[in-house]
This record gives C-alpha cells, sequence and structure tokens, in this order.
C-alpha cells in the first residue's frame, strides 16, 4: 500500500483538521473531480456534485485494492451522469451511498469520505493512510 | 476451422462522445457510424446503449454485445455453419455473417475476415553482434512518431465456467491452447494465427460475466510506450503497464476505458504452432509479468544539485 495520504499535493494534514480540497465551483454541476493526488499525480478520491451538495470517495474501486475507477481525469461518471462508474469493468454505484448496484463488486461499497463545504470551499476530514497507489 | 481471430467487437454504451475521444486517442480511425479501425481495419463498434439491432445486453455490467470472429473463406464460414447449426439456432444475416451464441452465452458472429494484408516493417534494433537493423544516420528516437494500433490482437472474457466456454472454443471450433494459468483459465489460439492468444478467459461468479479486456498490437514495444506516453499525457488513467508478460512474451499497457473494460496496447507476442508444448502454472503476481513498469513524469539528470551551480 501507499504512502500516507495527501503524500504530496494539496492541503496538509493535521489530525482532527479539515483538510481544504477545492471550491465547490471547481466541481462541474452534475460533475465529477479528482482531487488529493499523491506523488505519481493520481488523485486519491473522486468527488461529485449535485448544486450546493457533494459526495466525495476514495478513488478505488473495491474490486481490488489497486483499481482507480476514471477512465481520463475528473471523469468518474457514466453517461447520464447518474451513477459513479469503474471504467476497468463497468461497475456502477449509486452517487449517493457509494453502494455497487451492478459490476464485479456488487453490493460492496466505494469507501466514503467525509466532507464539508463551508462558503463555497469543500474540506475532507483526514485521518486515512494507506491509500491506492504511491 | 479457419478462424484468425477477432475481427470487430461492439459494444453498446451510454457516452459514445467520450468513448470517441478516448479510441481516437488511442490511435484507432473513426470510420464512421461507430467504427473505430486499427491499421489493419480491425475494429471496435460503439453503438448507443438502446439500439435496436444490438444483440441483447448481457444482465451484468459488460457493455460488449457482439464478438465477431474473422474467418478466412467462405468454406471456413460453411464449416462452422454445419458444426454450430448441430445444437443450437446459427443465423445468417444479409451481410454474410453467421451469429449465434457460444456456451457461456456470448453473442459471437463469424464472416469472413475483413482485415487488409499489412506489410509494415517490424520496430528495427542494433544491438551488438547482429547486424544492425537500421542503416547508418537512421534515428530510431522520434517524439513525433505515428503511433498506430495495427491489428485487434485478443480479447479476455470474464465467464462462470471456463472448462465450459474452453471446450466449446476447442472442441467445436479448432482452437489451441498454448499455455495455461491453473484455476483461471488457457490461452487460446485458432487455427489460421500463430499468435500466442486470440483469447483468454478468467473465471468469476456469473454476475461478472462479460469482457475483461482487449487488446491490439503495435509495431512494438517503443511505439507500445510512445503511444501509452501519450495517453497518460492527455489524463487517460493507466491501469497496469507498462511491462512484459510470460505467457505469450507481449509487452502490455493497459488503461481504463470509458467502454467499462480495459483496453490494453501490446506488442512482441510469440507465434506458435502445432508443435508447441502448452506450459500450466499457478496465476499469481510473478507469473503474471516479466517486468513492469510504471511511468512517470519526464524528467532529465543535470549538473550540481540546485544552488550550488
Amino acid at each position: 500500500m501507499g504512502a500516507r495520504w495527501p503524500a504530496s499535493g494539496q492541503g496538509v494534514t493535521t489530525p482532527g483538521m479539515a483538510t481544504h480540497l477545492c471550491a465547490l465551483a471547481d466541481i462541474p454541476d452534475g460533475g465529477s473531480k479528482g482531487v488529493l493526488p499523491n506523488q505519481r499525480g493520481r488523485d486519491q478520491a473522486l468527488l461529485v456534485r449535485r448544486g450546493g451538495q457533494v459526495f466525495g470517495y476514495i478513488n478505488n474501486c473495491p474490486h481490488y485494492d489497486r483499481a482507480p475507477l476514471g477512465w481520463k481525469k475528473d471523469e468518474f461518471l457514466n453517461g447520464s451522469r447518474d451513477r459513479i462508474m469503474c471504467s476497468a469493468h463497468g461497475a456502477l454505484f449509486r452517487i449517493e451511498d457509494g453502494e455497487c448496484v451492478i459490476g464485479p463488486c456488487l453490493g460492496q461499497s466505494l469507501q466514503s469520505l467525509p466532507l464539508t463545504v463551508d462558503d463555497g470551499q469543500v474540506f475532507a476530514q483526514i485521518e486515512i493512510e494507506g491509500l491506492g497507489r504511491a | 476451422m479457419r478462424i484468425i481471430g477477432p475481427d470487430e467487437l461492439v459494444f453498446g454504451v451510454d457516452n459514445i462522445d467520450a468513448c470517441t475521444s478516448f479510441l481516437t486517442d488511442y490511435g484507432l480511425t473513426d470510420a464512421g457510424e461507430g467504427r473505430f479501425e486499427a491499421l489493419d481495419k480491425t475494429a471496435i463498434t460503439v453503438r448507443p446503449v438502446d439500439d435496436p439491432e444490438l444483440p441483447a445486453a448481457l444482465p451484468t455490467a459488460s457493455l460488449l454485445r457482439l464478438t465477431i470472429w474473422g474467418v478466412e473463406d467462405q468454406s471456413a464460414l460453411d464449416a462452422i455453419e454445419a458444426e454450430l447449426s448441430k445444437d443450437r439456432d446459427v443465423v445468417r444475416t444479409e451481410d454474410g455473417m453467421l451469429r449465434t451464441k457460444d456456451d457461456a452465452g456470448f453473442e459471437i458472429g463469424f464472416r469472413i475476415s475483413r482485415r487488409i494484408q499489412l506489410d509494415l516493417p517490424a520496430e528495427l534494433i542494433n544491438s551488438p553482434g547482429a547486424k544492425p537493423g537500421r542503416g547508418l544516420n537512421e534515428v530510431a528516437a522520434n517524439q513525433d512518431a505515428e503511433a498506430k494500433p495495427r491489428t485487434l490482437s485478443h480479447i479476455v472474457y470474464f465467464v462462470p465456467d471456463m472448462d465450459v466456454m474452453a471446450n466449446f472454443y476447442i472442441k467445436r471450433l479448432g482452437f489451441v491452447i498454448t499455455d495455461k494459468f491453473t484455476n483461471t483459465g488457457p490461452f487460446l489460439r485458432p487455427q489460421a494465427n500463430h499468435d500466442h492468444h486470440v483469447l483468454f478467459m478468467i473465471q468469476t461468479p456469473p454476475y461478472m460475466q462479460g469482457i475483461e479486456h482487449l487488446a491490439f498490437h503495435m509495431q512494438g514495444p517503443t511505439e507500445l510506450m510512445l503511444a501509452g506516453s501519450r495517453m497518460v499525457k492527455k489524463g487517460y488513467e493507466s491501469f497496469w503497464g507498462p511491462g512484459r508478460h510470460k505467457f505469450g512474451s507481449n509487452w502490455f499497457w493497459y488503461f481504463n476505458s470509458p467502454l467499462g473494460t480495459h483496453i490494453e496496447y501490446d506488442a512482441d507476442m510469440d507465434l506458435h504452432d502445432g508443435e508447441w508444448v502448452e506450459r500450466e502454472v499457478p496465476m499469481d503476481k510473478e507469473a503474471a509479468q516479466l517486468f513492469l513498469f510504471e511511468n512517470i513524469e519526464k524528467w532529465a539528470p543535470g549538473g550540481p544539485p540546485p544552488g550550488k551551480g
């Protein structure tokens, strides 16, 4: 498993403190965005925005321990933008709770990232170690 | 059964624009009507998921709707029709394709291959002790070199019963096992192709049935690196590679794709004939690759440490 998260890039980890991820306006409404890049530039979490509401998940499919979900930078949704899609094998996850509704990890869920949105800025509570690949 | 290999894979997707961007950036040529061709005209086709002309979808996440196998000639097609008609419906479509299902329930087709014969150079290398591959003053490193997939190489399926699946292709269609991962599945080669594998399968629960990945052959390892690096630079998600497999010896680089399957570049696969004796080993990370690199951003060595010059 990889380095402490975030290994580099956005934010500074302070136990019990929130980490700034991005501005709400940086996420297209109805769309998605990758955040918390590690040393290799891989985004270790993804955000999906619906109006003022943001859902956050660790960027790894439950199918494998090293399976980033997107097919391109910031592209994590299916065509109708109502599911998070794993572009490895097409698994679809509910945006609201991260549960896989079809695919190799059926019934399993994405690891949720607790978020707060404050004054147009998105923050994560990050005390999670060993995310994805370094 | 003179089957050459996969001629065309047809997907039903809800994100045609994303697939179009991906497949063209991957290096295939947009031939219109959702068809994206390699240099030899083998292809991936993406159609709207609700296109009524597509075969039925599997009840899983897989977006693959049809695997079309290319055969040498009409007599090969007739032989397949005679064999498969013994125990299932085989439909001959207006454009001369045979359509049916395999024993795992995948929709398959057979047609006289539409691929054209390629006449292109291999990657040329210089090696001490060997005759130079390139002429004097002929430079190999070209940042701007074209890197286009040459031909559809192979398809890998998740299947609920790998023995049933493998036996269909072996006993009914004359495929040959080249190598085998115990408890995972065999690598299969059809009779009119020497490639180590055009078909491989991984046993899974039924709810996973579908395509695991597909691959196109590149000129050689350099072209594979060039094509893969360009994908990374454009922001596409590398999944595994670059590296070199053991079974088949092919170089590989896998990417996630909006088609809901991994799409691989491969290069320099072993060729076999009937003299080959299959190998069998357990599937593990050591068996799966000879070596594995991971792409990082470009870098260059310099002189003294920063601030000491």
